[in-house]
C-alpha cells in the first residue's frame, strides 16, 4: 500500500534523459509547462501527445511504473474531467438528465483539462524518475543562484534532505506498523474517528524517530563541518553538454509550435 | 500444534526494477517447546520470515500454516494468531508511545477485548517476566526509562497478549553487556516456562548457550537446520562462507588444540569449555606427579 507511493523515486538508467544536465531539465520542464497551457485545440493536444510520447520513449522508463505514478491522481482527475464536463455551457447540447447537462464545449474541456493533468504529472514525474535526488537539487540550486535568490543553497538542502527521507519515513511507517499489528493493533476497521484514533500508536512513535533522525542527522552534518552554503565548492560540477544545448532547441522548438497551433485556429 | 511453511517464497516489489527475492522455497516446521536459534548474515532473509510466522507478510507463493489455519486463505483470523505467534521486532522500543508503563503493556490485550481486571493482571504478569517491580514501573513513562528498560518493557508489552510462540529479532541490538545478558536470561525463563522461542541472532554465544535447534539462513534459502552443536561441529567452515562464526569459546578451544592441548571438539558455551579444560588440566597434573 505505502509501497506505491513513487513520488522522488530515481529509477538508474542511462538514456538521453538520464545524461541530461538537471538545469536543462528542470527549465525544460517549465517551458513543457509553458507549451501545454498554450495550447487548446486538437491539433494542439495531438501535437502535445506525439512528443509527450516520444519524451517518455527517450527516458526508457517502462510504461509501468509512470501508470504506477499516475494512480494516486485518479480521483482528481476524474473530479476534474466531472465538473468540467458538467459546469461548462456552450456549443450544441450532446446530453441531458434532470439539472445534469453536457455541452460539446464542456466535453471538450473536460478532457482537454485531463490530458493536461496527466501529461503535467507524466512529465513531472519523469524528471523525478530520471534524475537522482542529489543532482536535482544541485541543478535547483544553481537555477535559484542564477535568480538570485539569497539562501539557495539552504533551500536547496531542505529539499534534498526532504526528498531523501521520504523512502526512509514510509520504510519507517511500515515498520513500527508491522510492530502495531504484532500487537493486535488494528489500522484498516472502524469509523472514521476510531480509525484516527487508532492512528496514535503509528503517529507518536513516527514523530519521535522522526525528531531522534533530525537530530542525529543535524548532529552528523556539524561534525563534518557543515556550515551552510558560503565559500562552498563541488567535486562535481555540473558542465552543459551537446545534448543539453539540442534539448533546449528541441524544447524551444515545441513552445513555439504550440503557440502556432494556438494563433492558427484564432 | 506446530508452524508449517511449505514451499514459502516471498518477493519485495514483484513486476519492478527493484524486484528482489527475500525467500526461496523455505519449508520449516516449528514444534511447540523447541527453543530455535534463526541465524543468517543481514539480508538473509530472517527478518523477513519471521514475519511470515504471524501473518504480518503474506507469502508470494507457498503456504503457512499455524495451528492448521491457513494463513495465506482469506478471512484468516489474524488477530488470533498474532495473540498466539508474538513478534518482538528489532528495536522494540522504537515502538512505544503511550504515557505510561501500564497502558503502554495493556495496549496489546486491550486490543483483544479483555476486562479491565484480567488487563491488570497480564500487565503484571508481563511486568514479572520481565524483572520489573509493577509497583516502580506501572505509572512512569516509558520514555523516562533507561535503554534497557524500554526493551524490557517493550518484550513485556508481546508478552502480555500471553503467546505460545515468541520470535524475537535481535533483542540485544544495541544495548550493554549487562542489560544483554539479563535479556537473554529472561529469554531462557520464557522458555522454561512453556513458551515455544525462536531467536533471530548474530551473537553465535547467545545462539550456543541457549538454543537447542538451528536454522542458518543464506540468500533467502534455509541452509542447515539442525540441532545446534551438530551445526557448529559439522559446518564450522561452511558457517564462515557465509558471513557467520562459531562461539568465541570454540575459537579458544580449537586455538588450544592447535597449541597441542587434547580438548574435546564439541566445546561450545563457556562452562563446558572452562570443564574441559579444568579436566585436561587435572589429569596433566596427574601425569606430572605419576611422573
Amino acid at each position: 500500500m505505502l509501497r506505491d507511493i513513487t513520488i522522488g523515486q530515481y529509477i538508474p538508467g542511462d538514456s538521453v534523459v538520464h545524461k541530461l544536465d538537471p538545469r536543462t531539465k528542470i527549465i525544460s520542464l517549465v517551458l513543457y509547462m509553458v507549451g501545454l497551457f498554450v495550447v487548446n485545440n486538437f491539433t494542439g493536444y495531438l501535437f502535445v501527445t506525439l512528443i509527450t510520447a516520444g519524451i517518455i520513449s527517450l527516458a526508457h522508463i517502462p510504461y509501468k511504473i509512470i501508470l504506477k505514478g499516475l494512480k494516486p491522481l485518479t480521483v482528481i482527475i476524474l473530479l476534474t474531467v466531472g465538473l468540467h464536463i458538467f459546469l461548462t455551457e456552450g456549443g450544441p447540447l450532446l446530453w441531458e438528465w434532470g439539472f445534469l447537462h453536457i455541452y460539446e464545449n464542456g466535453l471538450r474541456q473536460g478532457l482537454f483539462m485531463a490530458l493536461r493533468l496527466i501529461y503535467l504529472v507524466v512529465v513531472t514525474s519523469l524528471l523525478t524518475l530520471t534524475t537522482t535526488p542529489i543532482v536535482l537539487t544541485d541543478g535547483l540550486e544553481k537555477i535559484l543562484k542564477a535568480c538570485f535568490v539569497p539562501i539557495a543553497h539552504e533551500l536547496a538542502m531542505i529539499m534534498t534532505i526532504a526528498i531523501r527521507f521520504i523512502p526512509t519515513l514510509i520504510e519507517e511507517t511500515e515498520k513500527i506498523m508491522k510492530a502495531q499489528k504484532a500487537r493486535g493493533a488494528d489500522f484498516e476497521s472502524g469509523g472514521l474517528i476510531q480509525r484516527a484514533k487508532n492512528l496514535i500508536p503509528l503517529l507518536v512513535p513516527l514523530f519521535l524517530s522522526s525528531f531522534r533522525r533530525a537530530d542525529e542527522l543535524a548532529m552528523a552534518m556539524e561534525a563534518r563541518c557543515y556550515r551552510g552554503g558560503e565559500n562552498r565548492t563541488r567535486v562535481k560540477q555540473l558542465v552543459f553538454g551537446a545534448q543539453d544545448f539540442l534539448a533546449y532547441l528541441f524544447i524551444i522548438v515545441f513552445v513555439v509550435v504550440a503557440i502556432f497551433t494556438r494563433l492558427n485556429t484564432l | 500444534m506446530p508452524i508449517r511453511l511449505e514451499n514459502v517464497s516471498y518477493v519485495y516489489q514483484p513486476d519492478s526494477p527493484f524486484q528482489a527475492e527475500a525467500l526461496h522455497e523455505v519449508n520449516l516446521v516449528i514444534n511447540e517447546g523447541e527453543f530455535i536459534g534463526l541465524v543468517g548474515h543481514t539480508g538473509s532473509g530472517k527478518s523477513t520470515l519471521a514475519q511470515h510466522l504471524n501473518g504480518l507478510l503474506k507469502p508470494t507463493g507457498g503456504k503457512v500454516y499455524v495451528d492448521d489455519w491457513d494463513l495465506t486463505a482469506p478471512g484468516v483470523p489474524l488477530k488470533k494468531i498474532r495473540e498466539k505467534v508474538g513478534l518482538v521486532f528489532q528495536y522494540p522500543e522504537h515502538q512505544l508511545f503511550e504515557d505510561t508503563v501500564y497502558k503502554e503493556i495493556a495496549f496489546g490485550p486491550k486490543n483483544l477485548g479483555l476486562s479491565a481486571e484480567a488487563l491488570t493482571q497480564r500487565v503484571k504478569k508481563a511486568l514479572q517476566m520481565v524483572h520489573l517491580d509493577y509497583d516502580i514501573y506501572a505509572d512512569a513513562s516509558p520514555f523516562d526509562l533507561s535503554g534497557g528498560e524500554k526493551r524490557r518493557v517493550a518484550l513485556a508489552s508481546v508478552l502480555a497478549m500471553e503467546p505460545a510462540y515468541l520470535i524475537l529479532d535481535e533483542p540485544t541490538a544495541g544495548l550493554d553487556p549487562r542489560s544483554r545478558l539479563e535479556i537473554m536470561e529472561q529469554i531462557g525463563e520464557l522458555h522454561n516456562a512453556g513458551i515455544t522461542v525462536i531467536l533471530i541472532s548474530h551473537n553465535m554465544d547467545d545462539v550456543a548457550q541457549l538454543t537447542e535447534r538451528l536454522i542458518v539462513m543464506h540468500q533467502g534459502r534455509i541452509i542447515y537446520d539442525d540441532a545446534t552443536r551438530r551445526v557448529f561441529l559439522n559446518h564450522a567452515a561452511r558457517l564462515k562462507e557465509f558471513g557467520l562464526d562459531i562461539p568465541t569459546v570454540t575459537k579458544l578451544v580449537l586455538a588450544l588444540q592447535k597449541k597441542g592441548w587434547q580438548l574435546r571438539q564439541d566445546v561450545f558455551t563457556v562452562e563446558e569449555a572452562r570443564d574441559e579444560i579444568l579436566k585436561v588440566i587435572r589429569e596433566g597434573q596427574r601425569h606430572c606427579s605419576e611422573i
